[in-house]
């Protein structure tokens, strides 16, 4: 498709597409929205504007999203109470308010018990996994007493602990020198360590 | 509420006031390729992070090259540049929202911040919340 300054004006509506070598930006992750080539812009930005902020103004979805992108709010009920406490004007508290009480509710945090079989190294790209708890540790030389040890964990990836999960990306290695992948379950967020990983 | 947003990244307001002079109509091809590229050079920082980062980086730099390639081709009307003000208006404010995450402030207090970023967005472009 050619745009002239006419087709352009026409996209104030709906029109601008993506062409077909772009399509390597949009593969599927997760549960997340499927772009294919007809789909206008307006559609990529709404895209945007959900998967890295929570706001969908169609379906006035806010607190799920919210919660993964913002991280550690844990309930409806906790989310009401900040913005009860927050000093916004009161037509935007009536607006937060709208958008929580019609949001879903987020899955509360339930890691599944761990089957403890160890996973057979290396994880690959489409392998299923359990993920588990990083431990503090480092795996250069220097071993436990090294002073880059870390966990190289968020509190937002405690919500995954225990569940089966399907490799998008093998990353590499983390600054700890363990493997680290990329998986569906949290629309790739977080890098997994595949050392802590058990059979499903 | 209204007015746009002036954020850390964006020190001097260029990207911000550019984008009310495009929605306004008061700038050439010239302009939008400034405007665009000044916003490539304040996400840079962007790339080389987090996974999500260089996910988030390569869908403004997308839009980014639509823009470049299509205004250099056809130019600016005011129809156009309008739409590619509003875009870019879109993007902006998603932007300033997504650095926030980095930025230590506690989740209820970024929600709020947010929230009023969308409010604004909202003023600006006729949504209906």
């Amino acid at each position: 498709m050619k745009f002239t300054p006419d087709i352009i004006a026409s996209l104030i509506t709906e029109d601008m597409t993506f062409p077909s070598e772009n399509m390597a930006l949009l593969e599927t992750v997760g549960g997340i929205t499927v772009l294919d080539g007809d789909t206008p812009m307006d559609d990529f930005l709404k895209y945007v504007e959900f998967n890295y902020l929570g706001w969908d103004l169609n379906n006035k979805k806010w607190q799920a999203a919210a919660q993964r992108f913002f991280g550690n709010i844990p309930t409806k009920d906790g989310l009401l109470e900040l913005i009860d406490q927050s000093s916004q004007s009161e037509e935007l508290k009536i607006i937060l308010r709208m958008w929580t009480e019609k949001a879903p509710v987020a899955e509360p945090i339930n890691p599944l018990p761990m089957s403890g079989k160890s996973l057979k190294l290396p994880v690959k790209r489409g392998d299923r996994v359990r993920l588990g708890k990083h431990k503090k540790e480092c795996r250069c030389p220097a071993g436990p007493k090294c002073q880059n040890a870390s966990a190289n964990w968020s509190p937002s990836m405690d919500q995954y602990v225990g569940k089966v999960a399907v490799v998008i990306d093998e990353m590499g290695q983390d600054a700890q020198q363990c493997d680290i992948v990329n998986v569906d379950i949290d629309q790739r967020q977080h890098q997994w360590r595949t050392n802590v990983m058990t059979q499903p | 509420m209204g007015g746009h947003q002036r954020g850390p990244s964006d020190p001097s307001g260029e990207v911000a006031e550019s984008l009310e002079d495009l929605i306004q109509g008061r700038a050439d091809a010239q302009d939008v390729i400034r405007l665009t590229e000044a916003f490539r050079k304040i996400t840079g920082g962007l790339l080389g992070g987090s996974s999500l980062d260089i996910e988030f980086k390569q869908h403004l730099d997308f839009v980014f090259n639509q823009v470049i390639q299509q205004v250099r081709k056809n130019g600016v009307t005011k129809e156009s540049g309008e739409y590619i003000g509003k875009m870019l208006f879109r993007l902006y404010n998603v932007y300033q929202v997504y650095k926030m995450k980095s930025s230590g402030k506690a989740p209820g207090e970024m929600v709020a911040e947010a929230a009023n970023i969308l409010k604004m967005m909202a003023d600006k472009l006729g949504w209906v919340l």
